[in-house]
């Protein structure tokens, strides 16, 4: 994952290596500093991948239980936030995963699906707000593996080894399985560029008749 | 390949990152019962024997069968949790350095009393009422409740099931399943302070009953604020305090909390500030002379206070760090006179050493 996305913003107070270090020597205020210091990152990488606001808090509390626990685990401490990220990633989609089963055997009700317009931002330009509609839209009808490398590539914007990393697959699975929920997101888009175009179309129609 | 996450932003404030840390930190102190990744097969059978041999090795009431009857006492290791299953299925499970009293375990109603630290308490069914005393707090649950005594708070999570906390002055807290409520152990208003100020630090502030006469109940002071109090000043520079000691600026946390105590001397947060400052010049600053006033202080500005305890203990260790052999033996039987079954009775003989 980018190094930038994820060093600490401010730069100010000690550094991830120095808190990782304090908090694996069971420093309650480390793992705290941690905690508050990636919280945003974490909160967003959950909503987007969840597609869901009420999804977020549990994921970002399990996300975070793992990663304190498995601390030792971690040989590089100033990579905690990349690692850290990566931990988000795969509980989401074992999250996802295990939903998926137990809806399968009918022990869990059918979920709403996400409400869009509170998931995109109204500052998006039209064209991006387009492709977050369509993917979030399609993103319940994909196969749980396609629907998470979709959002990290298409919504966090993550290069493709970067995610065959944080997923723990390999390139070749990646490839194929982005392949595969871009070409379902591209009917979708394509339906949904159709209307707009009709819209379009309308609007100037009208706007010539007055 | 640029993203569009910049479109999709989590709604995340100050308030949400709190409740998500709270249940982050519940949960753990839960995990250091049963670990996650252990069975819960062996987790069960490694908690019974602890509990077992720790209650046996500190001379209290013998579990049978991993049952506890009416009226024992339990108290869990330095460094390991207990657990212990009661009659009827409920499960009480001790954080490490915990001690409880069992008051009544009946068929439909168990009693603890939390002496120190922190515990679990689950039943099988709604049906039966589960009440933790915990520093004049009653929290009542039905299913499944974590209250933790810290050092200035306590703190309740309704796991499963809605619970309620009773404060001391009788104000009646309902805490939904999923939530976590804290209370402070604050020393006790002074009557300068308001009820709004307490409010306005979302705290329940605590009246401690020895000192009727310098700390009256929270219900009694009134909504009145004599001049010249200023209490979101000090709740400002509490919290920016608080968040320096978290954030490991433990000069400036020092300093915040020194200038509470010097600044604002009637403020509900007074004495626990001097306490904080105690223990940051104590532990963090190598500072024991400071630490010496700052405990005084703390003593002086909250007598009545929960933590009135700790910090008498503390000050025998500020006065050991310092060298002052007589005044650290004056201090420990102070303590010892004071609180022949305290906490730290062992602790306050190894600071001073031999006489």
């Amino acid at each position: 994952m980018n190094a930038k996305d994820f060093s600490t913003v401010s730069g100010v107070g000690p550094s991830d290596a120095s808190l990782v270090v304090a908090a694996r020597a069971g420093e309650e205020w480390a793992c705290e500093a941690l905690f508050r210091r990636y919280a945003p990152l974490v909160n967003g990488l959950a909503y987007r991948t969840m597609g869901r606001d009420e999804d977020v808090d549990d994921l970002v509390q399990d996300a975070f239980l793992q990663a304190l626990h498995g601390l030792g685990q971690l040989h590089d401490p100033q990579a905690f936030a990349s690692w850290l990220s990566a931990i988000v990633v795969r509980t989401a989609a074992k999250t996802l995963q295990r939903r998926r089963l137990l809806r399968r055997f009918g022990l869990r009700p059918a979920e709403a699906p996400p409400d869009i317009d509170a998931l995109v931002g109204s500052a998006a330009p039209p064209d991006v707000a387009a492709e977050l509609r369509a993917i979030y839209s399609l993103m319940d009808a994909l196969p749980v593996e396609q629907r998470m490398v979709l959002v990290l590539r298409r919504v966090e914007g993550l290069e493709l080894k970067e995610i065959a990393q944080a997923m723990k697959l390999s390139l070749a699975t990646v490839k194929r399985r982005l392949t595969d929920a871009e070409n379902a997101l591209r009917r979708l888009l394509q339906e949904a560029r159709a209307k707009v175009i009709g819209v379009a179309k309308a609007t100037n129609r009208r706007g010539e008749e007055q | 390949m640029t993203g569009t996450r910049q479109y999709v932003v989590a709604r995340l404030d100050s308030a949400r990152v709190a409740r998500q840390w709270d249940a982050i930190r519940s949960a753990r102190q839960s995990a250091g019962l049963r670990s996650r990744r252990t069975s819960v097969v062996v987790a069960w059978s490694v908690a019974a024997a602890l509990a077992l041999a720790l209650v046996l090795d500190l001379g209290f009431r013998r579990i049978g069968s991993g049952t506890v009857s009416e009226g024992a006492w339990l108290e869990s290791g330095e460094e390991s949790a207990a657990q212990v299953r009661l009659a009827e299925g409920v499960t009480v499970a001790l954080d490490a350095r915990t001690r409880v009293h069992f008051v009544r375990i009946q068929r439909d109603a168990v009693r603890v009393d939390l002496e120190r630290g922190g515990m679990k308490v689950e039943a099988p069914a709604a049906k039966r009422s589960i009440v933790v005393d915990a520093a004049g707090y009653e929290i009542r649950a039905q299913q499944r409740v974590l209250v933790q005594r810290l050092a200035f708070a306590i703190e309740v999570r309704a796991e499963r099931g809605d619970a309620e906390v009773v404060a001391p002055e009788g104000a009646v807290y309902s805490i939904r399943e999923g939530e976590t409520w804290k209370g402070a152990l604050g020393e006790a208003l002074a009557p300068a302070a308001s009820s709004s100020a307490a409010a306005a630090a979302s705290v329940a502030t605590m009246a401690t009953p020895p000192q009727p006469a310098r700390t009256p109940p929270v219900a009694a002071a009134g909504p009145s604020v004599v001049p010249g109090v200023q209490p979101e000043s000090a709740r400002a520079l509490f919290e920016e305090a608080q968040r320096a000691r978290t954030e490991g600026r433990t000069t400036e946390a020092a300093r915040l909390f020194d200038k509470l105590r010097s600044t604002y001397r009637q403020d509900p947060r007074a004495g626990l500030s001097a306490f904080e400052l105690g223990r940051l010049r104590l532990e963090a600053l190598g500072d024991a002379r400071g630490a010496e006033d700052a405990f005084r202080d703390a003593v002086a500005l909250a007598p009545g206070s929960p933590f009135r305890e700790d910090a008498e203990a503390r000050l025998v260790q500020a006065l050991a760090r310092e060298g002052d052999h007589a005044g650290c033996l004056a201090a420990s039987q102070a303590y010892l006179a004071k609180y022949p079954h305290g906490a730290y009775r062992k602790a306050v003989i190894v600071y001073c050493g031999s006489p």
